[in-house]
């Protein structure tokens, strides 16, 4: 009886040593990374950059700055495009990071449209490609292309390209994205535009049978 | 008595050796076995994401008229122009005319400000106007961008007619 209380005691206090080594060396981790709030991967934004425009319309690319203007987080982005038309065009590329020491692959693309601006949003056609650069940028695999797809089809098809592909430490996802407008100028009468919000969700990367 | 007392004391032991099985090594691996098992678990279903935020909207037209004056008209015998203002926009046009010329013809040089985002052109001007009333666009320029100001000339007809009012708009889209 005293045998067998005293293994129970060693296990709890093990599992409770376990437990706390974990978060140790969790917290110690972070420490040694750029960021503190427990970021795996991240947007580099010497990397996020207005490709292409049409004439007279407006784009850029945003992040979320302190006073100072010191980018204060890392995990959001926002393409904003300002007086288009029918017909004109904008491309960005969003470069993010694996900063972590884990590999690390795409989940799934999530799609939030906004309900109270989304006058547009089937005139709207999403062209670009999906690719990782490996090596220090030495070189990259291209995932795939998309054409003249529309916007509720964007987050489906990046999923499809992305998931189960394997993002080393040091690797960048690169992601580029065209926005089209419709050519007709008479459907776009009387529409005010467009807001919407495409969440990317990294899990740690596991190997499928087939790659092991 | 006995014999219950010893059985009781068997019933018991058996009862405490029940107990003692639950605490049995296997059990306590069994039970290591699942918790680390959950950690791992718990660790495996990490997930992060981002946000993409796009937003893509269109521009804002709005023209607003800085001035008018009279350009040129048909000879008069007398004739006073004045405009109302509301600050900065010009609200109404007061022309007074004595003439013998029938119709009378004067041109109108509107200063329009662009005040909108994007640029735009003049298309043309309302011509839902009393049919007795000629209203032409002269002349405007090909383009005008955020924050200038152009001129835009308008020639209005009349025939005869006392305390004559009438409104009409000049229409302006976005250039591309």
């Amino acid at each position: 009886m005293d045998k067998t209380r005293h293994l129970l005691i060693i296990s709890v206090i093990t599992l409770i040593l376990i437990g706390i080594s974990y978060s140790i060396a969790m917290q110690q981790g972070f420490a040694n990374n750029s960021l503190t709030n427990a970021t795996f991967m991240e947007l580099l934004p010497e990397e996020c950059r207005v490709m292409s425009i049409s004439e007279g319309v407006t784009a850029g690319v945003s992040f979320r700055r302190d006073k100072f203007g010191n980018i204060t987080d890392k995990t959001y982005v926002n393409l904003y495009t300002k007086n288009i038309y029918a017909g004109a065009n904008a491309g960005f590329c969003i470069t993010a990071q694996n900063i972590a020491d884990i590999p690390i692959s795409v989940d799934e693309f999530v799609l939030h449209v906004d309900g109270n601006k989304s006058a547009i949003s089937e005139l709207i056609y999403f062209s670009g490609s999906v690719k990782i650069y490996r090596d220090n940028g030495t070189y990259y695999d291209v995932l795939g292309t998309f054409r003249n797809i529309t916007l509720s089809e964007l987050a489906g098809n990046l999923t499809s390209l992305t998931k189960y592909r394997k993002i080393d430490s040091g690797e960048k996802l690169v992601l580029e994205l065209n926005q089209q407008l419709d050519d007709g100028p008479v459907k776009l009468t009387g529409k005010a535009g467009l807001s919407y919000k495409l969440v990317p969700v990294f899990i740690q990367y596991f190997p499928r049978k087939d790659d092991i | 008595m006995i014999d219950y007392m010893r059985a009781f004391k068997h019933y018991k032991y058996r009862k405490k050796r029940r107990f003692g099985n639950l605490l049995h090594t296997g059990t306590i691996c069994a039970a290591l076995i699942v918790s680390l098992g959950l950690l791992g678990a718990t660790y495996a279903s990490w997930n992060q994401s981002f946000n993409l935020f796009g937003s893509i909207s269109t521009g804002e037209v709005s023209i607003i008229i800085t001035n008018v004056a009279l350009e040129s008209s048909d000879s008069y015998e007398s004739l006073s122009f004045d405009t109302n203002r509301a600050g900065n926009v010009v609200d109404e046009v007061n022309m007074r005319v004595v003439s013998n010329a029938n119709p009378f013809n004067s041109i109108l040089v509107f200063t329009v400000e662009n005040n909108g985002t994007v640029p735009v052109i003049c298309e043309g001007i309302d011509s839902s106007v009393p049919d007795s009333l000629g209203v032409e666009l002269v002349a405007a320029p090909d383009r005008i961008e955020p924050g200038q100001s152009a001129p835009v000339k308008v020639k209005i007809t009349k025939g005869y007619v006392e305390n004559f009012e009438f409104s009409t708009f000049l229409r302006f889209v976005q250039a591309v």
